[in-house]
């Protein structure tokens, strides 16, 4: 159970004891008396020394500040006067924001004269940075401002003085300190947390009072109470009975009054809240500023800021109905017009729209919770035509007449390029307003359009892949049959084939031949020639054959020449 | 031994110097500068800080209007990536203006500005160099239809669904909660192909003044309302302009979005902005390409030259940035072109060997000088453009088609010939006419 998360927690604090580290000592000392541990740390000889050394003179404040608190957290005896000489020596030597914040700390746990150090105090407040006109806080963050302010309340109330500060300036550091709700890590919350409960507290000087609206911003016949909350800045009711009034109720951008000296009762929505009925006094619908005073009818009142004249903001919100609303398709060519009578919230379908046609449509819009015809202007009156299909839309503005009767014209032939072609169309009315509680669309009409002119051609986006191309070849030269070929093949053969034949007639022969070295070398070598050639046309490049034809045709033309010198010779005997 | 011995120490040192340059390049790509409109700002909207922080990146803040404020060191930029959280500015302290902002999104650097409904003339100038175009002072988002009931009475804190968004998951994530918005419109021009509309309104929102009358046509209305736009210029540097500054800030992230019919719907502008800041900062979306390898179909290198109709293989790795890491990037309709002046092929590439995609065509049998191009544009993603150049010759003299049927003619009477020579030799050199002597 929780007793033994205690026990855990205590003996874990309690491990601590003997560290070398100031800011160690001072987490585990606070935090065993902050669990309420039945032993106060008793400090080992190493830490004692530690402490001893940080609150010498020459320390930093930051070493005296948690130094003098590990003291006084281990209920340890305090030399207040050399601790205060230290001090004055730490702070002349680091006089930043953060340096003095820890030292207003450290002066309220001495005894004896800290004055010089409470006199420092107005310097520091007056580093203050103000952001906007409405938020006051130290250069630094939250951590800084934290700091400086809870060491200054702390000394303010040791040496019991008041607080150098005033009634805006706590005003605007409460609203800094809440502005800073949203903080993430633990260390900025329990910053955040021990400012405000500085403000907040029994011994806090001021008491920053918030007083916010509770109920929505708009009110109306369903809900006509404004709900105003009554807070400290821990969301917790004020002590004491408090009189709320609204001091002036005046519409805002005209700045008539609308009533003065409201004054509201308590409300049972939660603690602290207080109501009034802004629909008794039959408010115009509009904007309306709300100026609210709190007062204490005790004793406390003088503690209380921030809670006298604050300014907000509500709005009456009003029914709209729509009245005489109408659809006129004039043919501008023909000349004639139809109406259609449009009642919301029905939609007028079948409409066939030509490219020649005028739209007129008329309507008004009036206040649906009075009796008599009350017209209203409202801020947004847009006709939106869109492209079923496509979901494209265009939207156009109808403008008010001095009847405050709303109009609006739609030429189709000048809006044709625009529109993405034929085809089916909705027209739809768009209604709005603040003031407007219930605003209105409304798709009063469906229409099949003809346009003469076509959609507009979709373009290529670059994100889309492109078309493929794939290369077309040249068709290759067309060839003759084969058969034409392989004819032509015989017939070139063919003069050979007829040389053989002829010579066989006639008798030719090669009784002549003898073998002969020359012969047979000549003959060889002509055939060498040929086949040479055929390999050259088979594989061979020039070089190679013209190499070997060298080779050939030289021993080819010695057998050749020798060959005809016995052949003459052999004729010439 | 002596050698070896250095060598190693060599080696070793080279590790250790070049070891930084390698840590500092992994490092370079998340420094930010954030300008803040006051120092409330960093609080304000810590949760947003802190994610950031949470992603790796380093920020560095300073109020818009710190002398202090300097870009470049030595002619570098000393930061990647600036924020801007101060719509009110009207000029930029120290070194900085309009034309530094753009000196650095043109050297690569990436911007995140907000505007509001008050926004200073140099944040106006921003706006028109990247493309788009802030709506006067004093104007809001307004929306009766779809409004937060928490706002401060003119319907001014609007809600966007999910749907309105750009549609692309890699620029604004996979939420689909609805977003709240409090701030001014931008105008973009649909004709510019950089720009995208990143968040759009409704069809029944509309840009104006709130309290005054609609006396001409509101600068934007319906879904042209833009209320973040984004950039990506030609180099791949991204600009995203919010027209609200609230819409980062801790209260909207934290907000629930009552949108009147009683039901509380937590925002979805927390996971918008996460997504969005790591797609601006080049987190996400962001493509590279780590080779390329062309050769004929069965061979492994690259030749000198290719010859027309021969069978060409291309692949090319290209990676994606995921969570940090470079993983390979499987897309399925990059298409490479195959380019003399105009594009000869254009083939779709397919997932080929582990990491590659490519894709294998016939060459053209026109030859020239050609280019091999992959240019892959798709949103939300950086532009990929390479450009390999070859040639193409024609077919050598020895590469024409031989042995063809046609040719058999000439083939014969050629042959034919030589063989009638040869044998004719023979008979020219050895015939004798014993018959004619017979005869006489």
């Amino acid at each position: 159970g929780k007793h033994a998360d205690k026990t855990a927690l205590c003996t874990a604090v309690g491990g601590h004891a003997d560290s070398a580290s100031l800011e160690t000592l001072y987490a585990a000392s606070a935090a065993a008396v902050a669990l309420g541990c039945p032993q106060k740390l008793k400090l080992g000889a190493k830490a004692a020394e530690v402490v001893k050394s940080g609150t010498s003179d020459g320390s930093t404040t930051a070493s005296l500040y948690f130094a003098v608190n590990t003291l006084a957290a281990t209920g340890a005896k305090l030399d207040s006067k050399a601790v205060l000489t230290a001090l004055n020596s730490a702070i002349k030597k680091d006089d930043s924001l953060k340096s003095l914040g820890l030292a207003f700390h450290v002066a309220a746990l001495l005894s004896g004269d800290v004055s010089k150090i409470y006199e420092r105090i107005e310097d520091v407040i007056v580093q203050a940075d103000t952001v906007d006109n409405k938020m006051m806080q130290f250069e630094g963050g939250l951590s800084v401002t934290s700091i400086v302010l809870t060491g200054a309340a702390s000394l303010a109330a040791k040496a019991g003085k008041p607080l150098p500060v005033t009634a805006d300036q706590a005003v605007m550091f409460a609203t800094y300190l809440l502005s800073r709700k949203s903080v993430q890590q633990a260390k900025g919350a329990l910053q955040l947390l021990e400012g405000v409960e500085s403000m907040t507290g029994k011994l806090a000087q001021f008491t920053p009072v918030s007083v916010s609206l509770a109920s929505s911003l708009a009110v109306q016949k369903t809900s006509p109470n404004v709900v105003i909350s009554v807070l400290d800045l821990k969301g917790n009711p004020l002590a004491g009975d408090m009189k709320v009034t609204l001091d002036s109720i005046v519409s805002s951008p005209d700045g008539d009054s609308l009533a003065t000296g409201v004054a509201m009762t308590k409300s049972d929505t939660a603690a602290g809240t207080y109501k009034a009925d802004l629909m008794a006094l039959k408010p115009a619908p509009g904007f309306y500023e709300l100026t609210v005073s709190a007062k204490s009818s005790g004793g406390a009142s003088a503690k209380l800021v921030g809670n006298q004249g604050v300014k907000l903001m509500v709005k009456v919100l009003v029914e709209a109905k729509i009245t005489g609303a109408e659809l006129k398709v004039i043919d501008s060519e023909a000349g004639g017009n139809k109406a259609h009578k449009l009642t919301y919230p029905q939609t007028t379908s079948g409409l066939a729209l030509r490219q020649k046609d005028r739209l007129q449509l008329t309507f008004a819009v009036e206040n649906a919770g009075s009796a008599k015809a009350e017209k209203l202007i409202v801020h947004q009156a847009f006709v939106k035509i869109a492209h079923v299909e496509s979901g494209s839309e265009i939207i156009y503005v109808a403008e008010s007449d001095s009847n405050d009767v709303y109009k609006f014209e739609l030429d189709l032939d000048a809006e044709a390029d625009l529109l993405k072609g034929s085809g089916k169309y909705t027209l739809t009315l768009m209604l709005g307003d603040p003031v407007v509680s219930n605003p209105i669309s409304w798709l009063f009409g469906e229409c099949q359009l003809d346009l003469t002119l076509g959609a507009p051609a979709a373009e290529g986006s670059p994100f889309q892949p492109k078309p493929e191309i794939k290369h077309l070849f040249r068709e290759p030269e067309a060839r003759p049959p084969q058969m034409v070929s392989t004819v032509f093949t015989l017939l070139c053969l063919s003069p050979v084939l007829i040389l053989l034949i002829l010579w066989f007639k006639l008798g030719a022969n090669i009784s002549n031949f003898s073998f002969s070295l020359s012969a047979i070398g000549f003959h060889l070598g002509l055939g060498a020639i040929f086949a040479l050639y055929v390999m050259f046309w088979l594989e061979l490049t020039m070089f190679v054959t013209m190499r070997y034809l060298a080779l050939i045709g030289v021993a080819t033309f010695i057998c050749g020449n020798s060959l005809l010198a016995g052949i003459a010779k052999k004729t010439s005997k | 031994c002596l050698i070896h011995f250095y060598k190693r120490k060599m080696r070793v040192l080279a590790l250790l110097f070049l070891a930084p340059l390698f840590l500092g390049a992994c490092l370079a790509q998340k420094r930010v500068l954030v300008l803040l409109e006051n120092v409330a700002v960093k609080e304000t909207h810590s949760l947003y800080f802190s994610m950031l922080q949470r992603n790796g990146f380093t920020l560095t803040y300073k109020v818009a209007d710190d002398p202090s404020i300097t870009l470049k060191k030595y002619g570098e930029h000393i930061y990647d990536n600036i924020i801007v959280f101060a719509p009110t500015v009207e000029e930029f302290g120290g070194s900085l203006s309009a034309e530094a902002m753009m000196d650095f999104v043109d050297n690569g650097g990436n911007l995140l500005v907000t505007a509001g409904s008050v926004t200073g003339d140099v944040l106006r100038e921003i706006a028109s160099e990247s493309g788009f175009e802030v709506d006067e002072d004093g104007t809001y988002v307004i929306d009766h239809h779809n409004f937060d009931t928490k706002d401060g009475g003119y319907h001014t804190r609007v809600i966007s669904d999910a749907q309105n968004m750009v549609k692309s998951d890699l620029i604004v994530g996979t939420g689909k909660l609805p977003l709240l918005y409090e701030g001014t419109g931008l105008l973009t021009d649909p004709s510019n192909p950089l720009v995208m509309d990143i968040l759009t309104g409704s069809s029944t929102a509309y840009t104006h003044n709130p309290s005054l009358p609609i006396k001409e046509y509101p600068h934007t209305v319906g879904k042209a309302t833009v209320m973040i736009a984004g950039l990506q210029a030609r180099n791949n540097a991204r600009i995203v302009f919010s027209g609200s500054l609230e819409f980062f800030s801790d209260e909207f992230f934290q907000a629930e979005v009552d949108t009147g019919n009683g039901k509380l719907v937590p925002s979805g502008n927390f996971e918008l902005a996460e997504a969005l800041s790591l797609w601006c900062f080049k987190e996400r979306g962001v493509l590279r390409v780590d080779g390329i390898q062309h050769s004929r179909v069965g061979e492994g290198s690259a030749p000198e030259f290719y010859t027309i109709r021969e069978m060409v293989q291309f692949y090319i790795d290209v990676k994606e940035k995921v969570n940090g890491e470079w993983v390979p990037f499987k897309p399925t309709d990059m298409q490479l072109e195959f380019v003399r002046i105009d594009p000869f092929v254009r083939s779709t590439m397919h997932v080929a060997k582990s990491e590659l995609i490519g894709t294998t065509f016939k060459i053209p049998d026109v030859y020239g000088v050609y280019q091999f191009k992959v240019n892959y544009q798709r949103l939300g993603l950086t532009r990929i453009s390479t450009s390999t150049q070859v040639s193409v010759r024609p077919l050598r003299h020895n590469q024409y088609e031989r042995f063809i049927v046609s040719a058999y003619p000439y083939y014969a009477s050629a042959f034919s010939m030589m063989f009638g020579v040869f044998v004719f030799a023979f008979v020219f050199l050895y015939h004798s006419d014993e018959t004619k002597k017979k005869t006489e």
